[in-house]
């Protein structure tokens, strides 16, 4: 089955910063990929390039059969995102705020399409609660049924989980587990070694915007006890190769 | 607050960077130093037509009327904090966890903006005017004194909108009192003095008549309208948090705004809902609608072919620009890049929206 994200030499520059350097993977449907690194090695930067909301400086991606270049809008209108920062404008409330994109991705039934969110995720009377007005995790859920609400084969989820209750991440998990069963994919960026490990299928690990490793997670399992030992061993290694 | 201060003027350089080429950014001030040249040449011809003196009344109405647009900012006062807090994650962090009080935060914020319209708007616009006028005959005492009041007339219109806006937020039917009663004199005056009160606008009398009396007046209002608005800034009332019913479904299906429907219905509830609500449009349009419209009976005068229809598309120019500008303020970038909307749309409809709010008020 061929790739349903395919990065071949991505390469991001901010003058003089190399946000993402030389970045190619493959990530096939029925994946959970995760993306592994510390804050600043260039995570986001890669959902960026691999979702249009940023131009490539080199390489290219192909998401979804389409060119991110070339397509950066049919990309947007193929797969769901949930961005890095929970921010749904301001002054709609939560209801509002997935009819407003529901609106924008061209979505009928909205009633039963949100309906199904606010049970899964127990939004109770706060969907009528503008978003300014609600805590970080309910934001957080928002965006969540936000990405989703248009049942994309393919999303891209930036640190989903950080502000969410146990309970919530539960539920969350669950539903990106039941998501690639169902033959879904998703790409799954986070600093958190826990969630990667209990959650991903296979893991990549980001160093300072290059792909430093890659690996299912049984190997990870098999070779290491613990995903910590070989991320702090990847990085060291990385550290002192970079530096010497 | 210095640092505070440093860092806001940073951000705010930034983002602006970003939203725009930041050489395009550089060329603004420039070129709005060009066209104030360019239309001091016209001097000549002008004074043809209309005494000297009815012009600088005219400067100094145009500038306390841009004054009082920008302050009518401050009623969105806190909802454009938590906006731009929210674009700003280092600013956000540092003023929640900083010993900082709310007023503090404000007060840089105030000042911040002036320093920004002054460098770039007045200062450009004024060292144009100065540089060209006195090659159009202009007495070099006149060009300095304008170089004064006129700023001072900004500063009046920008504090007296922030004192309005800080009563508006306390009881709004004290200010629609205020307001009558502001302009009922005005009408009296219109009725039976011939317009005269017109020209008593301090940074103007200041203008004609330099001297203690007209000076003290303009630092009087402008100190005492800036300190009411301190002292009383605008309370937070706690409380549940509101619900509201889905407003947006039905908006969104307004047949007017086509294509841009939900984002029209998005930014009319953002405008309706920040502070100050739909209340701030009507603001910002009587506040400057008495003063065109006064300006516009001096005028009538002088410049017979003057339309009122004219005169009333400046007006609504100057309505739409600043309401664009509040819906910018409001709404960030950010906010649509992971959706499937090209920066095209998003433009388009927030053009469709300043339309859409600048006529519903109306209606
Ligand atoms: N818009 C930008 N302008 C300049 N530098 C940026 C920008 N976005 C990201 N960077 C830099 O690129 C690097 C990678 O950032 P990011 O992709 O956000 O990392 P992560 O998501 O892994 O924490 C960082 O050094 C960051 O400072
Ligand atoms: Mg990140």
């Amino acid at each position: 089955m061929p790739p349903v994200i395919e990065a071949r030499h991505l390469v991001k520059k901010f003058g003089p910063t190399t946000a993402v350097d030389d970045l190619s993977l493959a990530v096939h449907p029925g994946e959970l990929f995760g993306l592994l690194g510390p804050n600043g090695s260039g995570k986001t930067t890669t959902i960026k390039m691999l979702t249009g909301q940023t131009v490539p400086t080199e390489g290219t991606a192909t998401v979804a059969g389409l060119d991110v270049r070339r397509h950066p809008l049919k990309v947007r209108e193929r797969v769901g995102i949930i961005p890095e920062q929970e921010m749904p404008p301001s002054f709609l409330t939560a209801e509002e705020y997935l009819h407003f994109v529901g609106a924008i991705r061209g979505l009928s039934h909205m009633e039963r399409r949100c309906s199904l969110w606010y049970d899964l995720l127990d939004f109770g009377d706060q969907k009528d609660m503008l978003c300014k007005d609600l805590s970080r995790g309910t934001r957080q859920k928002v965006m969540f049924a936000q990405a989703f609400l248009h049942e994309p084969r393919v999303a891209f989820v930036d640190e989903p989980l950080i502000n969410l209750d146990p309970i919530v991440q539960r539920t969350v998990k669950n539903y990106l587990r039941d998501f690639v069963s169902r033959g879904g994919t998703v790409f799954f960026c986070t600093h958190v070694l826990e969630i990667a490990q209990a959650l991903c299928t296979r893991i990549g690990i980001i160093y300072r915007g290059r792909l430093v490793y890659q690996g299912d997670r049984e190997d990870i399992t098999q070779r290491h006890a613990h995903l910590e030992d070989l991320f702090l061993d990847m990085i060291h290694r990385e550290h002192h190769a970079s530096s010497a | 607050m210095r640092a505070l201060l440093d860092a806001m003027i940073r951000e705010e350089w930034r983002l602006h960077a970003t939203l725009f080429d930041y050489r395009l950014f550089v060329l603004f001030p420039v070129l709005l130093a060009v066209m104030a040249a360019g239309s001091t040449l016209f001097l000549p011809v002008l004074r043809d037509s209309m005494p000297g003196s009815h012009l600088a009344l005219l400067g100094h109405y145009t500038f306390l009327l841009f004054g009082l647009s920008v302050g009518a900012f401050g009623l969105l006062g806190r909802d454009m904090l938590t906006r731009r807090f929210g674009q700003a994650q280092v600013l956000a962090a540092a003023a929640r966890i900083l010993p900082l009080t709310d007023r503090r935060i404000l007060a840089a914020f105030f000042v911040k903006d002036l320093m920004f319209y002054v460098l770039l708007w007045i200062g450009p616009a004024l060292l144009g005017f100065g540089l060209t006028a006195p090659l159009m005959g202009v007495a070099g005492r006149q060009v300095g004194l304008l170089v004064l009041t006129l700023p001072l007339s900004f500063l009046a219109g920008l504090a007296v909108a922030f004192a309005l806006s800080t009563l508006y937020a306390h009881s709004p039917r004290a200010l629609l009192v205020v307001l009558a009663a502001l302009g009922a004199a005005v009408g009296l005056d219109m009725l039976s003095l011939n317009a005269e009160a017109i020209q008593l606008l301090p940074p103007y009398q200041l203008f004609r008549y330099p001297g203690p009396t007209p000076l003290v007046a303009t630092l009087g209002i402008t100190l005492v309208c800036l300190a009411v608005s301190l002292a009383f800034p605008r309370v937070d009332f706690a409380g549940p948090t509101p619900r509201h019913p889905n407003t947006f479904r039905r908006l969104a299906r307004w047949p007017l705004a086509g294509a841009h429907a939900p984002y029209v219905a998005k930014d009319l509830l953002d405008l309706k809902r920040c502070q100050g609500g739909m209340g701030k449009i009507v603001f910002a349009l009587l506040l400057p609608a008495a003063v065109i419209w006064l300006l516009f009976h001096v005028l009538e005068e002088f410049i017979p072919g003057l339309d009122f229809l004219v005169v009333f598309a400046l007006f609504m120019g100057l309505i739409a620009s600043s309401i664009y500008n509040w819906l910018t303020e409001l709404d960030s970038v950010a906010s649509y890049a992971f959706l499937p909307v090209s920066g095209g749309t998003c433009s388009g409809a927030r053009c469709t929206a300043t339309l859409c709010s600048t006529w519903r008020p109306l209606r």
